[in-house]
């Protein structure tokens, strides 16, 4: 577009073809930024709250340049010396380039969230989908899929260990590119290879199920009884019923950090300890019978150290034992605290196994338990979310609405409102 | 509980979620109760401000700047004082020559930290040239880069009025408003860039002649 602001010709020629050139640049930049510049604005607005805003780029710049040469000096430094390792150097995520949360629920409705990691690796939930990263290492991470797709970039390594969570199936991860969906309805992982090899485990699966370039294909737990129960390699014979043998083989768990689980000494237990203090029905898988043979660690422990076998037990994997120490821990009056938590556990068991109303027992004493704070609003969350897998439209809008006036900012409140719009 | 009350905060934030679905993007930001609810910090009020408002303030940049790394940095900062002054904006349907005039502010800090640096290194960083975008040609990016390393030898205040009024194009009455300098100012500084321009031809002789083929 020619302008004619009074200029000498000449320079006026000069000036359009230099605003073009910029017209073509403006219009080549891409609003792809704008979310990251929104999330980033409101972090940079409440920080300044109070003090009066100045230019921070120039700052910025400096203090850029200034690390970016320490850093430089000091990887020389450790090249030189040989004590570089990549396994000692943290790993860190950002995503909307903000640092990223360990442990906190992302989802946007109708954007891609993208959770970059410091190795390059990019995992990225699709619009609707909701993920948490929940636990990071030097060489790797896990994301928990809680619904939806992700996809899935890991930067290979030699020690690179990464792992997409979702419902009971883990997805071992050394350094592809694939997409994997979670379906909270049909409890069915839909895994689309696009480059290397993954491996699928589950504790309902015997064996791992091993995934190459190419393949697109369901994993699911076979049909019978929805129980998470382990296949006999694994089963724990500490939570066998109580027409097993009181004294059985010694048990070996995996990853052995816990020396307490090692112990072969069972006690009979003749009550269900979830009846005093829990109305809600009891989870149907694992099993729980009237009289149930438990470790003697759960049998003399306070419910505080039962909630930690617990919690060790289902970090390693072990739901079984970890289901059954925290029913264990509701029998043994314990804090209201403690009880919410293991409440709230045995809810999402009871929930990855389908057992949706046995959840909503639980979750409902969660809420009932806890005053406002994040893990009453996980467990609206969880109830909300129940009510949509289960499909009852009355149901479900009671919940959202719920959640929107409990919870306005919470992790499903877009949703929520998208949903009573 | 559930509200009933039709007017409750819930509900005037759930219309408000659906009127911005119905709202285009570029949609120019002049609605009074818009502008109040990015004051009170409502997160979908302050996405459409960023939304409506960044390729304005980018576009003002580019032009005082002529381009560099630091026009992202520098768009955000903007962004982040319109927001912060918000509240001291009367006539809220001048929202846009509000933020303008502060991306023409943050842009004059930018050309003389700018020129304060340029001796001080071997390169300045925004001297980089940039990597050529879809539609850039050999030509104009020759010519941006000639026409703000002669501006550069201008006062500040005399590049940002003839960067405003010739490359952007804006009239001398918004050019004033926005550099906060007297019309008549404008002009001689106007009149001062371009003899400095001019006087410099011989230098750009065959840089000229090229763009005027």
């Amino acid at each position: 577009m020619k302008r004619t602001t009074g200029l000498a010709p000449s320079l006026q020629t000069w000036v359009d073809t230099a605003r073009r050139e910029q017209d073509a640049a403006l219009a080549a930049t891409k609003d792809a930024h704008l979310a990251e510049s929104v999330v980033a604005l409101r972090a940079a607005l409440a920080a300044s709250k109070g003090r009066n805003v100045r230019s921070t780029a120039p700052r910025f710049r400096t203090w850029v340049f200034a690390s970016a040469a320490f850093a430089l000096l000091a990887g020389v430094l450790l090249v030189a010396s040989g004590r570089f390792r990549s396994h000692g150097v943290p790993m860190a995520f950002t995503t909307f380039g903000q640092e990223g949360r360990l442990g906190d629920a992302y989802g946007e409705p109708a954007s891609v969230v993208p959770f970059r990691f410091t190795d390059g690796t990019v995992l990225e939930l699709d619009p609707g989908s909701r993920g948490r990263v929940t636990s990071i290492a030097p060489t790797g991470a896990r994301l928990v899929l809680e619904h939806g797709k992700v996809h899935a970039n890991v930067v290979p390594t030699k020690e690179s260990r990464w792992q997409v969570s979702a419902g009971p199936f883990d997805v071992h991860v050394r350094g592809t590119v694939f997409d994997a969906a979670w379906d909270e309805v049909t409890r069915k992982l839909h895994v689309k290879m696009v480059e290397g090899h993954v491996a699928v485990t589950a504790s309902c699966l015997v064996g791992e199920v091993h995934l190459y370039r190419g393949d697109d294909r369901d994993v699911a737990c076979p049909e019978g009884p929805s129980s998470p129960e382990p296949p006999a390699t694994l089963a724990a014979p500490s939570l066998a019923p109580a027409t097993a043998p009181a004294v059985t083989t010694p048990r070996v768990l995996p990853g052995g950090s816990s020396a307490g689980l090692r112990r072969t000494k069972e006690t009979e237990m003749t009550s269900d300890p979830t009846k005093a203090d829990d109305p809600a029905p009891a989870p149907s898988a694992p099993s729980a019978p009237a009289t149930v043979t438990i470790p003697g660690d759960l049998s003399v422990a306070d419910a505080h150290e039962v909630m930690r076998l617990g919690d060790e037990a289902r970090l390693r994997g072990d739901l079984v034992f970890a289901d059954r120490a925290y029913q264990v821990a509701l029998g043994r009056t314990p804090s209201s605290v403690d009880a919410a938590r293991a409440h709230y556990l045995l809810g999402t068991f009871a929930r990855d196994r389908g057992e949706f109303a046995v959840a909503e027992g639980h979750f409902v004493r969660v809420v009932e338990l806890t005053p406002p704070g994040e893990l009453r609003t996980s467990a609206d969350g969880r109830l909300f979310e129940i009510a949509r897998a289960r499909g009852d439209a009355n149901q479900l809008r009671a919940r959202a609405l719920r959640y929107v006036e409990e919870h306005p900012s919470g992790p499903l409140a877009d949703e929520a409102r998208a949903l009573l719009r | 509980m559930p509200s009933t009350d039709p007017e409750s905060p819930f509900d005037v934030r759930v219309r408000a979620s659906a009127a911005r679905g119905r709202t285009r993007r570029d949609e120019a930001p002049t609605d009074a109760a818009w502008i109040d609810a990015v004051i009170a910090e409502e997160p979908w009020a302050q996405r459409r401000f960023v939304e409506a408002l960044s390729p304005r303030i980018r576009r003002v940049l580019t032009r005082v700047l002529g381009g560099g790394a630091d026009i992202d940095d520098l768009t955000q900062d903007t962004l982040l004082r319109a927001l912060s002054r918000l509240g001291t904006l009367r006539e809220k349907d001048k929202l846009e020559a509000f933020v303008a005039k502060i991306a023409v502010f943050v842009g004059r800090e930018a050309l003389r930290a700018r020129r304060r640096r340029r001796w001080l290194r071997f390169f300045a960083p925004e001297d980089v040239p940039e990597l050529p975008s879809s539609g850039s040609t050999a030509e104009g990016r020759r010519a941006v880069t000639a026409l703000y390393a002669a501006l550069g030898s201008l006062d500040v205040d005399t590049q940002l009025a003839f960067t405003l009024r010739h490359v952007e194009g804006l009239e001398l009455t918004e050019v004033a408003e926005l550099t906060e300098l007297s019309l008549a100012t404008v002009k001689r500084r106007l009149l001062e860039a371009e003899r400095s321009l001019l006087a410099r031809a011989p230098d750009l002789k065959d840089l000229v002649a090229e763009f005027s083929s």
